[in-house]
């Protein structure tokens, strides 16, 4: 068990006490056990979205920044909208902790040290899953699809095949698969097998929680370059979130860069490299190394306007956070 | 897309008879859909007992006090004179299609085609598909892809509010994109 340590900075006493409340839930069902300390101590900070509260995020500690939801989302790396449900809360620490805990594995790495990382398991999946996820993407976009492909793991055989959209899997593998724990080997061409014993997924499922692994784009897609879809990713089962319904509807109009798709999505750029990723990874990205998102106006200023405050208007009275 | 008057924001619920418009305007309505609603005489094209025989009409009244109007046309193609009507000047459309269908592929590209053939902000919901069939709906998706056509499609169940309030974020995500074409590179 891995402990951390988180400081509140600025939230209201009912959203402290809330998120005190939520730690003592988690606590003894996560991998890693939360407690409250002072802000120079923790290894995490949880901040209002304040002005005031800029200079912690400077500071080289992981910012988790809290935003009422009938405010824009700040474009902050890890954000929960006020409500939120300690599902919500679990999520956005733990992707906290595994960036936190590849980050330690990087300076240790550059300082040469030999000792043996702590999370070491975490580690190696993460290095483990760039050879899986490319392979996947190869697997996937190949002219020549090979009809079934396998990866292998201590947990047992994960297959995969691009023409039926689908994987298949067992449930000790799934779990693990699941809860981002799994260490997969690269895919590589399978003999024809019965799968009557394994469970059918679709593709774009496995594509999502693989890319969920990544801290930044992947080494085999263009950083620099232009991406489109070719058509909307079923981004329900990828965890519905506005940034996603967001970047789809832009990137299936016009090619974008990543630095548009934070802006107009309003979310950090890991959450639009994931994204990115996962589009590669179900075969709907077209990257266009380098290329130049087109500029064009469709509408007069005035329209746009009057459409802006309509839609804001009807996501507050629907609900729909902001 | 389409231009929408200053004054008005409407959205348009199409799809077959029994795709749920009623159930889905009345899902997000102020008050209950207001529905022209008569005996179904036509069972064999849709087994229930009333039926829409003009449109339905919902609106959503915003904080400014303007309103947002949703409309639904009837599903029978003998009213198909009303759909260009009902179209004009609307923001979006919404097209609920039944998965069971044995015509689901048919109906996806009538409608589509019928409201704007992708030219105007459309999201697709897709009702009663059998748990986790996902494939349905990467088949649909790839039926308009071949078209040059990408609108998103998600499998909804109409009588949950959390389904419709998705189509409907997507939706204005749509007409939210379309505007911001325009955004510096």
């Amino acid at each position: 068990m891995e402990n951390r340590t988180l400081a509140f900075i600025g939230l209201e006493a009912d959203t402290t006490s809330a998120c005190l409340s939520m730690l003592k839930i988690m606590n003894g069902r996560s991998s890693v056990e939360w407690m409250q300390a002072a802000p120079e101590e923790a290894d995490v900070l949880m901040l209002a979205n304040d002005d005031g509260n800029r200079q912690w995020q400077d500071g080289n500690k992981p910012c988790i920044v809290i935003y009422h939801n009938n405010e824009s989302k700040p474009a902050a790396p890890y954000t929960l909208s006020h409500p939120f449900r300690v599902m919500q809360l679990i999520s956005v620490l733990e992707d906290v902790s595994r960036t936190l805990t590849e980050s330690s594995s990087t300076v240790d790495t550059k300082a040469n040290t030999p000792a043996p990382q702590p999370a070491s398991r975490a580690a190696t999946a993460t290095s483990g899953q760039t050879d899986f996820s490319e392979s996947l993407y190869q697997a996937v976009t190949s002219q020549d699809k090979q009809a079934l492909y396998q990866s292998e793991s201590p947990q047992g055989t994960l297959y995969v095949s691009p023409s039926a959209g689908a994987y298949f899997i067992q449930e000790p593998l799934y779990n693990e698969v699941r809860h981002k724990t799994a260490s997969l080997s690269a895919l590589k061409p399978a003999n024809e097998t019965d799968l009557s014993a394994y469970i059918r997924r679709p593709i774009a499922e496995l594509a999502w929680m693989t890319a969920q692994l990544a801290s930044s784009l992947p080494s085999w897609l263009p950083k620099d370059g232009s991406f489109r879809l070719k058509r909307w990713p079923n981004v329900r089962s990828a965890k519905s979130d506005r940034a996603y319904l967001s970047m789809s509807a832009l990137m299936t109009k016009q090619p974008c860069r990543r630095e548009q798709l934070a802006a107009h999505a309003g979310c950090a750029q890991q959450q639009v490299d994931r994204f990115l990723s996962a589009c590669a990874m179900s075969n709907l990205l077209v990257c266009e190394a380098g290329a130049a998102a087109p500029v064009t106006r469709t509408a007069t200023p005035d329209e746009p306007r009057r459409r802006v405050s309509f839609i804001q208007g009807l996501r507050h009275r629907l609900g729909l956070s902001s | 897309m389409n231009a929408v008057a200053s004054n008005e924001f409407k959205i348009l619920f199409t799809g077959p008879m029994g795709a749920g418009k009623t159930t889905a305007i009345t899902a997000i309505s102020d008050h209950e859909a207001v529905s022209t609603d008569v005996v179904n005489t036509d069972l064999a094209q849709c087994n229930k007992e009333l039926t829409t025989a003009a449109l339905d009409y919902g609106q959503i009244v915003l904080p400014d006090n303007s309103c947002v109007r949703l409309y639904g046309t009837p599903g029978q193609e003998r009213f198909r004179f009303m759909w260009p009507i009902l179209l004009n000047n609307a923001a979006g459309v919404i097209v609920l299609l039944n998965g069971e269908h044995p015509e689901l592929l048919e109906h996806l590209e009538h409608y589509v085609d019928a409201f704007g053939a992708g030219k105007v902000p459309m999201v697709i919901g897709v009702g009663r598909l059998p748990a986790e069939d996902l494939g349905r709906l990467e088949t649909l998706a790839m039926r308009l892809e071949e078209r040059g056509i990408a609108l998103p499609i998600f499998d909804a169940d109409v009588r949950q509010q959390d389904d419709v309030l998705l189509l409907v974020d997507a939706l204005l995500c749509q007409i939210e994109a379309d505007d911001c074409r325009s955004m510096e590179a």
